[in-house]
């Protein structure tokens, strides 16, 4: 299956609006536009609670994360390598901490002083930076090729995460992690068996989760027959498609939304889109799937053209995580998937998922930056994989495993 | 598989996705519009009709007789309610329900209970306050208007009474329904969950009602109300009424009856307190007529003013014998005295040179036995036979007030008609109809009238009844009767008064007349050079014996007339 032998090569004349600066300017440009959009839309969906103050924590969110994007950018991505580890073990920490009642009184917000951010969000960050280079590593030593060296690492990787969000409970991040882990080893080349036959594996198992927890089962139901019980599980998605179809092509107007009085769970936030397309219409929620199209493809263009392999899965990595996050949602704003609670990237009300996103663009910025730099490294394929051995897992933090200097991925191909 | 035909799998996937969700947006937002939209109007848009007030009635001169106060209906939504405990005491303290009354309106299986219709504002606002501190939900607070009449049971019978939904249900205000009652705003508010108004439109612009000035002199009503109260106590008798009007233009200046109601308890009136005893019952007019069926005599030339009539007792027509009060032999009479002293035998032998045709065509042509019209509800047409149907004693009967019925308006209209020259002028309660200043809706300036009572050439249709010699003559009749015949107890010093007084007999349906039942009457108008005002008194089955009119109505038409010297400062004329 698929195509095998030495793949195409891009021209460095293709290498787009990466200027001579390397900053890849309709990338940023999407996200600060998503960003706005957002605060536009966080402000008026925030209506309710009181004007500006959502707005403001959000606009304190999104100025931090710009400066943290435009810092990663600046950064060699390379150099998270020799972090990758660490930072998950810092992510997992703090996420462990919101255990602690006294730091986190409701379980998900960490609270330190006047700030109260979400770890779960930073692990999903960290959780793609460590398997970008736990894989990267894996490749390189030929251990994919072997389950228990390979795939089950960070199958066990998934399983603790997931176990922890169950216990927050938030049960979709065990969908999200699930998907991130599954997509990243699928890109860094693991033999499908090893992907499929887990998740045949894992299919019960994810319906007992999910039929076990009763808020869990009510949204699976309510989503497939929301009329069934229009004021209680089919609420949410019933007041969104309301939102949306009664904005029509052109919406109500900015702020003039009706739904979102309390009427639409969580307007600000996992039904922002529904806010959106109640006020600005088809046009401004095509404008949102637009925009996220863009970026995904924005992003695809960057791994293409990664300079290394690590680069390759790290871009990836965070383009499918945002696409994918906001594909769900969207999906969920519109009743064709149950409602999960993920919020959309960049739009939703939330500091730490903004800031988390933007960092994760800085980081595909740094990766189109090197890309733009270097040129893009021939695409690595499968069988190129293959040649190298080695077993490290993914947990594996040995200093032995550690690149410290960035080696060329594969024989013979180096940057032009 | 290719790293290169992984990624593009992977995306293409995301990609589908997103396809999927902007076709699903698509479906939503365009074709679904209308359905979504509905559904959306269906939550957050609620029509809101307030209810603006009812129009005002005022006497001829301003004086309020009633008007809308704001009041505020509480009701509860069983449904949504809490602390149905709290709720029950509250209602016994605040609304002083009774306790079984308290549990049986809280525990219902409803959205909407009434608790308490049209309460005093303040009362409302405390309750609510008590509630809110109490914790208590579900009560629902509905402003709006509560129909107060300031002057208590004043003309009550006239002014009638409004429901609880706002409907008139008596009198002016059932008369008056269409012209009284508000139109409500409409309005269309959109709400959010909370409650917070997000958009406020007007369907429709509500308008209050037209005020109604009534002609009404509520001076005058108050001192006929006083007097006929004290008429009919001083005759014993089972009910009594009074009508003044206006000769020159018809215009009702009083409607009194003993039985009269408190209007803002409007509830706790009994049946006949509602009846408009002057315009909804019949009586037999007695002697009181008998200057109608003169006047007719006097048109047609059958009699002259200084000729003299055989008034001996009886008088006796196909073997009924027609007698005098008391049987008393007057001898030849003149028709003043005739009518000084109401002498049956020499008026039916008047009559009886009339004849029926022309005594007939003559009553005909003054209205009786048809509705006068006026603007209230529930008037009756009295009764004339027809001529077809007379029989032989008619002839005998009519011209002495028998055998025929009449309304008390309809009767005081006649004698307008001897006081003012011959024209008959139809009785009118409402003098105008104020409408809202409403500049926005009607090009009209604020303040303009509109007559409620047709045209002018509506008072005094027609030709005059008679002439005006024979009126005039008639006039000084009737003033001897005051000054020296059967009405000599409306004497006031002072003042030329032409009266006639009446004493009829009350016929039960099915039994004829029937003994010791009577009705008093005293009819007549002042000044008698200058007619300004038309008093009639009717005393319903006086039990003092002799029931005269002249005895027990007199006396009330003239504190009456008395009063109205007074309240209009009238200087003596001789």
């Amino acid at each position: 299956m698929g195509r095998r032998g030495p793949s195409r090569s891009q021209p460095a004349s293709l290498a787009g609006p990466a200027g001579a600066s390397g900053m890849d300017f309709p990338l940023l440009g999407l996200a600060v536009a998503l960003t706005l959009l957002g605060l536009v839309m966080v402000a008026s969906a925030g209506q309710p609670l009181g004007p500006g103050r959502l707005f403001l924590r959000q606009l304190v969110a999104a100025l931090l994360g710009l400066a943290l994007l435009l810092g990663l950018a600046r950064l060699d991505h390379s150099r998270l390598l020799t972090y990758d580890g660490a930072l998950l073990l810092v992510a997992v920490g703090l996420t462990l901490l919101t255990f602690v009642p006294a730091l986190a009184p409701d379980g998900l917000w960490l609270e330190l002083g006047p700030l109260s951010f979400q770890p779960t969000e930073l692990l999903k960050l960290a959780l793609i930076v460590f398997l970008a280079a736990s894989l990267t590593r894996k490749r390189e030593r030929g251990e994919l090729e072997r389950f228990t060296t390979g795939a089950l690492p960070c199958y066990a990787l998934w399983a603790v995460l997931s176990l922890i969000a169950v216990l927050q409970p938030d049960f979709a991040l065990v969908v999200v992690y699930g998907a991130i882990v599954a997509f990243m080893l699928f890109m860094a080349g693991a033999p499908l068996r090893h992907l499929v036959g887990p998740a045949l594996a894992a299919l019960p198992l994810m319906g007992l989760l999910l039929w076990l927890a009763p808020y869990r089962r009510e949204r699976l139901l309510a989503y497939l027959n929301p009329f069934a019980d229009p004021q209680g599980s089919g609420y949410h998605v019933l007041q969104s498609l309301t939102a949306l179809g009664s904005g029509g092509l052109l919406g109500r107007g900015l702020g003039a939304g009706r739904e979102k009085w309390l009427y639409l769970p969580s307007a600000y936030n996992d039904f922002i889109v529904a806010v959106i397309g109640e006020e600005m219409g088809l046009l401004g929620t095509l404008l949102v799937v637009g925009l996220f199209v863009a970026l995904g493809w924005r992003g695809w263009r960057i791994a293409r053209r990664a300079p290394d392999a690590f680069g390759f899965l790290l871009a990836s990595g965070i383009t499918f995580a945002l696409s994918f996050q906001a594909a769900i949602n969207l999906g969920v704003a519109v009743g064709a998937l149950p409602v999960t609670g993920l919020t959309l990237p960049f739009v939703s009300y939330g500091g730490s998922s903004l800031v988390v996103s933007l960092a994760m663009v800085g980081l595909l910025l740094s990766v189109a930056r090197a890309g733009a730099e270097r040129g893009p490294a021939p695409t690595p394929t499968v069988a190129s994989l293959r040649a190298k051995g080695g077993t490290v897992g993914c947990h594996s933090t040995g200093p032995g495993g550690r690149g410290r200097h960035r080696r060329p991925l594969l024989p013979g191909l180096g940057a032009p | 598989m290719g790293v290169q035909t992984r990624l593009a799998l992977a995306f293409g996937t995301l990609g589908a996705l997103f396809l999927a969700v902007a076709v699903r947006l698509v479906e939503v937002q365009l074709v679904e519009h209308e359905r979504w939209a509905a559904r959306a109007e269906q939550i957050t848009v609620r029509e809101l009709v307030r209810a603006l007030p009812r129009g005002r009635l005022y006497d001829r001169h301003g004086r309020l007789l009633a008007l809308d106060v704001p009041a505020v209906s509480v009701a509860l939504d069983n449904v949504n309610m809490t602390k149905p405990e709290l709720l029950e005491r509250l209602l016994q303290e605040r609304l002083g329900l009774s306790a079984e009354e308290a549990r049986r309106r809280v525990y219902r299986p409803k959205y909407f209970t009434w608790l308490a219709r049209q309460l005093d504002p303040q009362v409302a606002e405390g309750l609510k306050q008590e509630a809110e501190a109490l914790g208590i939900r579900g009560l629902l607070f509905l402003p709006g208007w509560k129909r107060a009449y300031p002057q208590g049971s004043l003309a009550s019978n006239v002014l009638g009474f409004v429901g609880l939904d706002g409907q008139g249900l008596e009198g002016i205000e059932l008369a008056f329904d269409d012209v009284l009652r508000g139109r409500p705003e409409r309005r269309e508010l959109v709400l959010g969950a909370d409650g917070t108004v997000l958009e406020e439109r007007v369907l429709e612009p509500g308008r209050p009602g037209a005020d109604l000035y009534l002609t009404l002199d509520a001076r005058i009503q108050r001192v006929a109300e006083r007097a006929v109260r004290r008429g009919v106590e001083r005759a014993r008798a089972k009910g009594g009424f009074a009508v003044v009007l206006d000769p020159r233009t018809g215009e009702v200046l009083a409607l009194a009856q003993d039985k009269i109601y408190d209007l803002n308890a409007f509830e706790r009136s009994r049946p006949e307190e509602r009846v408009n005893w002057a315009i909804a019952r019949v009586f037999e007019p007695g002697s009181t007529f008998k200057p109608f069926a003169l006047l007719a005599a006097l048109e047609a030339g059958v009699v002259a003013l200084d000729e003299r009539v055989n008034g001996d007792s009886p008088v006796v027509i196909a073997g009924h014998p027609f007698r005098n009060a008391e049987q008393i032999d007057y001898g030849p009479v003149t028709p003043t005295e005739i009518l000084q002293h109401s002498i049956n035998t020499g008026m039916i032998r008047i009559a009886l040179r009339l004849g029926e045709e022309r005594l007939y065509a003559f009553l005909k042509k003054l209205g009786f036995g048809e509705e006068t019209g006026i603007e209230l509800p529930g008037e009756v047409a009295g009764w004339l036979p027809p001529l077809e149907r007379w029989s032989k004693l008619e002839i005998g009967a009519i011209p002495i007030g028998q055998g025929v019925a009449v309304t008390g308006v309809q009767l005081a209209a006649r004698y307008a008609a001897l006081a003012n020259g011959g024209r008959l002028v139809r009785p009118r309660i409402v003098a105008r109809v104020v409408p809202p200043p409403d500049a926005l809706h009607t090009p009209s300036a604020p303040g303009t009238e509109r007559n409620a009572s047709a045209s002018p050439d509506d008072v005094g249709r027609g030709t005059p009844i008679a002439s005006w010699p024979n009126l005039q003559a008639l006039t000084r009749m009737l003033v001897a009767v005051v000054e020296d015949g059967t009405g000599v107890r409306a004497q006031i010093p002072g003042f030329a008064i032409a009266g006639k007084s009446g004493t009829g007999q009350k016929a039960v349906p099915g039994r004829g007349y029937v003994r010791g039942k009577y009705t008093s009457l005293f009819a007549g108008f002042f000044p008698a050079d200058e007619p300004r005002w038309v008093i009639l008194v009717v005393l319903d089955e006086p039990r003092a014996w002799p029931p005269y009119g002249g005895l027990h109505a007199a006396p009330v038409f003239k504190e009456i007339a008395e009063g109205i010297i007074e309240l209009m400062h009238l200087r003596p004329t001789r």
